[in-house]
């Protein structure tokens, strides 16, 4: 059941906070719940590669393109990733771009056409649809999901080709990333919109395909102690799962289809 | 870094078809006069005032609505109807230089401010993928979210193109509602918008050559089409109030 | 004698022709031209001694003096502030009089207010009035967004629907006609109340939806 939404307001952040506070949350969720995941593959056939991710009723899109151009003057043999995420996106590109960095999720290196000269631009876009909270986690689905389904264009004589594809853009596994909230001094995982607003910190965890931890940012107010970091990671670990389990759902059907 | 998305070398490459008419029937299979399949839905957006999504000849559209509102302080265009889009790199080729000037157009003609004095509405065009008739689907989308937010309206519009296609032997065809291809190949795409009760023109977008004739031709060929695509923007409502029952 | 065109109930879409040989005005949601009215917005016919009109299925909240409406603060200008009310307008609440009812620490941007439309200027800005009954800032609580055309189906015929939501969660609830709905009580009661609000919107064009919404709370009554 769709849950009824709430006013933003002040006396519903303090209403919500408290609630929190209580380890009671609006729509019936434990502290360290994810609400439900959904990915789906290819929603922009034009596209190299592309998907939808859904965490609750946040909605987002990703797409892959690839175009050959020059390299990045101090990287002649590497392809090159640029990740944009609308007008005023900024902040949302960043993040995802820092996710697929660290985990070195896409290969660079395999990304060269001719050396010094041409390369491969990975171009990724990521569109939020509807936003309540969470979103930075449904990107990384999503843009995740379009990377492991993208197929590579043909370059031939100086041009793309693109009505062949000759095969998988190199994804090494999938990593996770899992946003938490810091609510009067408890953990929470899968932040609302609503329940962001009341969040004192955020901590964003970021998985390895394998599992391991890849990064842990942490942004708000005040200091988080060390042992709090590390209930962090252990929440987030036991989050990464569900979501993880989304883009292998999604990657598995568009393979088979 | 100097780059620019390389769009018009990719079509290039492309290869171009031989002909996009043969035997009789377009590359499809479907007669010069057929339409293809459409998908129309509203109300999937729970944030947005009005929101709609609308599939067409490989182009996916969605269209979310803010309004009616006053306009901000600071703000003195009382253009009604202010639309904006936005074209990711992954929905793939599109002049969309003017689409927002000509939907401004179309879609100010059509909704009633009379009793919303001050008021604007801001429709956002989330372009997703763009395949043929992209003007076409995007009006589609937008009368459909402004429908959604409850704007008030002189009428839903159907919008549809028309295109003209050769043949091996360079005979022109015309042909509704094109598919990818022949939204990419053709020599001429003109776009054709009416409204769904009383049929009154509201846009007629021709980019290409064609004659007097063909553009008659095509407006009949368009007028045609109209019931169907009728059909589908009033079927999205219908079906999403299907289990409409008696209010206690 | 105008000449009706389409049945009691029946789904119709902006354009869609209701009448012909109309005299007179125009209901709201509707347009005449000629003596043809069509419809403009997406709603159910509504068939009553030979006149039609229009049951809105979406669409903003259009103040009418007497509403008992629930706003959020947008702005504080000195002796007035601006409260936004769901209304394509905002809203204005003089501060003159009744400085009793105003939040202790003075009127903030986003606090929430519970006021009736005393009336509109010409441009439609509704001008509220918080002298009523409970009327005045709402300090505790939950509120919830309700399309402003599913108001009517949470309250009820004669206020059946709110008030069994009241019986069964021990809740203080009031309907903002603007869309809003406050709910006050303990912690577990205002989440339970809210559900029930939310399965009221997400099915309000259904039947047996008050008996539905009872077997709900009561089932989660026992738990």
């Amino acid at each position: 059941m769709i849950p009824a939404r709430l006013v933003d307001c002040t006396v519903v952040r303090r209403t919500v906070r408290r609630s929190l506070a209580n380890g009671q949350r609006f729509d019936g969720r434990g502290l360290g719940d994810v609400r439900p995941v959904k990915v789906m593959c290819d929603v922009a056939p034009v596209a190299e590669g592309s998907a939808q991710a859904f965490i609750g009723m946040t909605h987002v899109i990703a797409g892959v393109r690839l175009e050959a151009a020059p390299p990045v003057a101090d990287h002649p043999v590497e392809g090159v990733l640029h990740v944009h995420a609308g007008k005023d996106g900024a902040r949302l590109a960043w993040a995802v771009e820092r996710t697929l960095r660290d985990t070195e999720a896409v290969d660079l290196m395999r990304l060269c056409i001719e050396p010094g000269r041409t390369v491969w631009h990975v171009w990724l876009d990521v569109r939020c649809i509807n936003d309540d909270g969470s979103l930075v986690d449904a990107c990384v689905l999503a843009s995740v999901a379009a990377l492991a389904t993208a197929q590579m264009p043909r370059f031939d004589g100086g041009r793309v080709v693109r009505d062949e594809r000759i095969g998988p853009l190199m994804v090494d596994g999938l990593p996770v990333t899992c946003t938490l909230g810091l609510v009067d001094g408890k953990l929470v995982a899968d932040l609302t919109r609503e329940e962001g607003t009341v969040a004192d910190a955020k901590v964003r965890v970021t998985f390895q395909p394998d599992g391991a931890l890849a990064q842990v940012m942490a942004s708000g107010r005040g200091t988080l102690s060390s042992d709090k970091i590390s209930q962090a990671v252990a929440l987030a670990k036991r989050a990464a799962p569900t979501l993880r389990e989304g883009v292998l759902a999604a990657v598995a059907r568009f393979k088979k289809a | 870094m100097p780059f620019v998305c390389s769009w018009k070398v990719s079509a290039v490459i492309n290869r171009r078809p031989e002909s996009l008419f043969v035997d009789g029937r377009r590359l499809d299979g479907r007669a010069l006069d057929a339409l293809g399949t459409a998908v129309a839905e509203t109300g999937i957006i729970p944030q947005a005032d009005g929101s709609a999504k609308v599939e067409r000849s490989g182009t996916k559209v969605l269209a979310t609505v803010r309004g009616p509102h006053e306009p901000q302080k600071h703000e003195d265009d009382l253009t009604h109807v202010r639309c904006t889009i936005d074209v990711p790199s992954f929905s793939g080729p599109v002049q969309h230089d003017d689409l927002t000037e000509r939907m401004e157009g179309a879609l100010c003609s059509l909704v009633l401010f009379d009793d919303l004095p001050g008021c604007v509405v801001d429709v956002r065009i989330q372009l997703v993928a763009s395949g043929a008739s992209v003007l076409a689907t995007a009006l589609a989308a937008a009368t459909l979210a402004l429908a959604d937010a409850g704007v008030p309206m002189r009428d839903l519009v159907a919008a549809v193109d028309v295109v003209i296609v050769h043949d091996a032997q360079g005979k022109r065809f015309i042909a509704l509602d094109p598919s990818e291809i022949e939204g990419t190949w053709a020599s001429s795409t003109i776009t054709v918008c009416f409204t769904c009760h009383r049929g009154d023109l509201v846009l007629l977008c021709a980019n290409g050559r064609q004659s007097q004739d063909e553009l008659e031709s095509a407006l009949t060929l368009a007028a045609r089409g109209m019931g169907a695509v009728s059909d589908l923007m009033t079927d999205s409502f219908l079906r999403r109030y299907a289990t409409r029952g008696e209010d206690k | 004698m105008a000449r009706i065109l389409v049945k009691p109930r029946q789904l119709v879409v902006p354009g869609t022709p209701l009448a012909s040989g109309v005299v007179g005005g125009a209901a709201p949601g509707t347009r005449l031209d000629g003596d043809t009215l069509y419809a403009t917005v997406v709603g159910l016919a509504s068939v009553r001694s030979g006149d039609v009109g229009i049951i809105p299925l979406g669409g903003p909240y259009l103040p009418s003096k007497g509403d008992i409406v629930i706003g959020i603060v947008t702005a504080v200008r000195g002796t007035w502030i601006e409260i936004d009310i769901k209304a394509p307008w905002s809203a204005d609440l003089g501060l003159e009089g009744g400085d009793d009812r105003r939040p202790e620490r003075g009127w903030r941007k986003g606090d929430a207010v519970l006021a009736t439309v005393t009336g509109m200027d010409e441009e439609k800005h509704a001008m509220l009035d918080i002298s009523g009954m409970d009327h005045g800032p709402i300090s505790e609580g939950l509120l919830i967004d309700v399309p402003a055309p599913k108001v009517a189906r949470l309250i009820g015929r004669s206020g059946s629907m709110v008030g069994m939501i009241r019986e069964l969660t021990g809740c203080t609830i009031i309907v903002g006609l603007n869309g809003r709905v406050m709910i006050q009580g303990t912690p577990g009661g205002q989440l339970l109340a809210a559900r029930a609000v939310g399965l009221v919107e997400a099915n309000a064009h259904t039947h047996g939806l008050t008996d539905a919404v009872r077997v709900f709370l009561e089932g989660e009554r026992r738990d």
